[in-house]
C-alpha cells in the first residue's frame, strides 16, 4: 500500500520553447494526462525534486491545481544528461478502480551460496520488472532472494519472484532475473591482457574482393 | 584491444562532435559508471588502459561493462612524407564520445572500491568525466 503525497501546482499557459524562461525562475513544466483532457502545469523545482525522490514511479501523488485535485503517478521524468537538472515531468492520472501497469525496481536480498564461498558474484541481469495492479497496491521494489542460487548453475527467473498480494507480473516469466558468474582466474586475466593485438589496418572490408575484381 | 572484425569502408572522414549524446546516457547493468562530460575520441588503447585499471583495482571481484566501441578508423601518413598521394593508412581505432555518454559500468563491489576504480580510470581518458550511480538519478 502506498501513502499519498500532496503537492500544489500552478496551471501553465507558457508552452513550447518559452518554457526555458520558467526553468530560469525555478519552475519546472509538467503535464497531467490520462483520464480527462491533458493539462499543462508548472511546479516549484525543489518541491518537485523532493516529490520525485519520495514518490518514485509507483507512489500515488495528489496534485492540487487551482481548485481541482488529481490523483496521479509519475510516468516520465526528463532531465539533463550530465547535470541532472529537471527539464519536464509527465504525470498520469489514475482511476482507483482500474488496474495500471508500472515498473518496479528489483532489489537483491541475501547472498548466494557460491558467492559466500568466494567463487564469484551473483548479479541481477534485469533491473526492473513490469507489474500490474490497482493504483493503491503498487509497490516500488520487488525483492530477489539470492539465497535461491545454491549452485553456480542456478538461475533465478521472473517466475520465481514473490509478488505482493494484488500485484501481477507482466514481464515474461521466463526472463532471467539473476545469475551467478565465476570470478575470472588469474591466468585468464593475464592471457587476456597479453592477447595478440592485430594491426589496425588488418580489418576485413565487406565486398572488397568484388570491388577489386570490378576495377580490374 | 577492441576493433571491428569487418567494416563496409576502410577509411572515414573525421566528422563533427556537436551536441550531447543521444543514447547510452543511463546506467544499464552496473551500480556505478563513468560518464563523459566533454566530446572526444577514445582510442582502443585508452579503453584497454581503463579496463586494466578497473580490473586491477577491483581485484577481479565484481563485474564490468564497456559501453563504447571503437568503430571509427583513424588514418595517419608516414613520417617525413610529402603531402598528397592519397589518404594515409589506418593507424588506430577510436570511439566517438559525446557529453553524457556512459563509458564504463561496474557492479558487485562496494561503493568505495567502485568509485576509486572509476576515478583512477578517469585519469586515463583524454576528456573530463564524472562518476554516476543509480542513486543519484533524480
Amino acid at each position: 500500500m502506498s501513502d499519498r503525497i500532496h503537492i500544489t501546482a500552478e496551471p501553465r499557459t507558457v508552452t513550447g520553447k518559452k518554457v526555458k524562461r520558467l526553468r530560469r525562475v525555478g519552475m519546472i513544466p509538467a503535464v497531467i494526462y490520462g483520464r480527462s483532457e491533458p493539462i499543462h502545469i508548472q511546479l516549484e523545482n525543489l518541491a518537485l525534486r523532493r516529490l520525485l525522490r519520495q514518490a518514485g514511479t509507483t507512489n500515488l501523488v495528489d496534485i492540487a491545481v487551482a481548485d481541482d485535485s488529481r490523483t496521479v503517478l509519475v510516468r516520465d521524468v526528463q532531465s539533463h544528461v550530465t547535470r541532472g537538472d529537471l527539464i519536464h515531468v509527465d504525470f498520469i492520472e489514475v482511476d482507483m478502480k482500474v488496474k495500471i501497469a508500472a515498473e518496479a525496481e528489483l532489489v537483491t536480498v541475501g547472498q548466494s551460496a557460491p558467492a559466500a564461498e568466494g567463487l564469484g558474484v551473483a548479479t541481477l541481469t534485469l533491473r526492473s520488472v513490469e507489474i500490474e495492479s490497482l493504483p493503491d497496491d503498487l509497490v516500488a521494489e520487488i525483492e530477489v532472494d539470492l539465497t535461491k542460487i545454491e549452485t553456480p548453475d542456478d538461475v533465478i527467473y521472473a517466475r520465481d519472484l514473490v509478488m505482493p498480494k494484488g500485484v501481477a507480473l507482466l514481464t515474461d516469466p521466463e526472463t532471467t532475473v539473476a545469475r551467478f558468474e565465476y570470478e575470472k582466474l588469474e591466468e585468464e586475466v593475464v592471457s587476456e591482457e597479453e592477447a595478440f593485438v592485430p594491426a589496425a589496418d588488418s580489418v576485413e572490408v565487406v565486398g572488397k574482393d568484388k570491388e577489386e575484381e570490378f576495377e580490374d | 584491444m577492441l576493433m571491428p572484425k569487418r567494416v563496409k569502408y576502410r577509411k572515414q572522414f573525421r566528422g563533427r562532435m556537436r551536441g550531447m549524446a543521444k543514447g547510452g546516457t543511463d546506467l544499464q547493468n552496473g551500480e556505478f559508471g563513468i560518464q563523459a562530460l566533454e566530446p572526444g575520441w577514445i582510442t582502443s588503447r585508452q579503453i584497454e588502459a581503463i579496463r586494466r585499471t578497473i580490473v586491477r583495482h577491483m581485484r577481479r571481484r565484481g563485474k564490468y561493462w564497456i559501453r563504447i566501441f571503437p568503430d571509427k578508423p583513424v588514418t595517419t601518413k608516414p613520417a617525413e612524407t610529402r603531402m598528397g598521394k592519397g589518404k594515409g593508412a589506418v593507424d588506430h581505432w577510436v570511439a566517438v564520445v559525446k557529453p553524457g555518454r556512459i563509458i564504463f559500468e561496474v557492479a558487485g563491489v562496494s561503493e568505495d572500491v567502485a568509485r576509486e576504480a572509476l576515478s583512477l580510470a578517469g585519469y586515463k581518458l583524454p576528456i573530463k568525466t564524472q562518476i554516476v550511480s543509480r542513486e543519484d538519478r533524480i
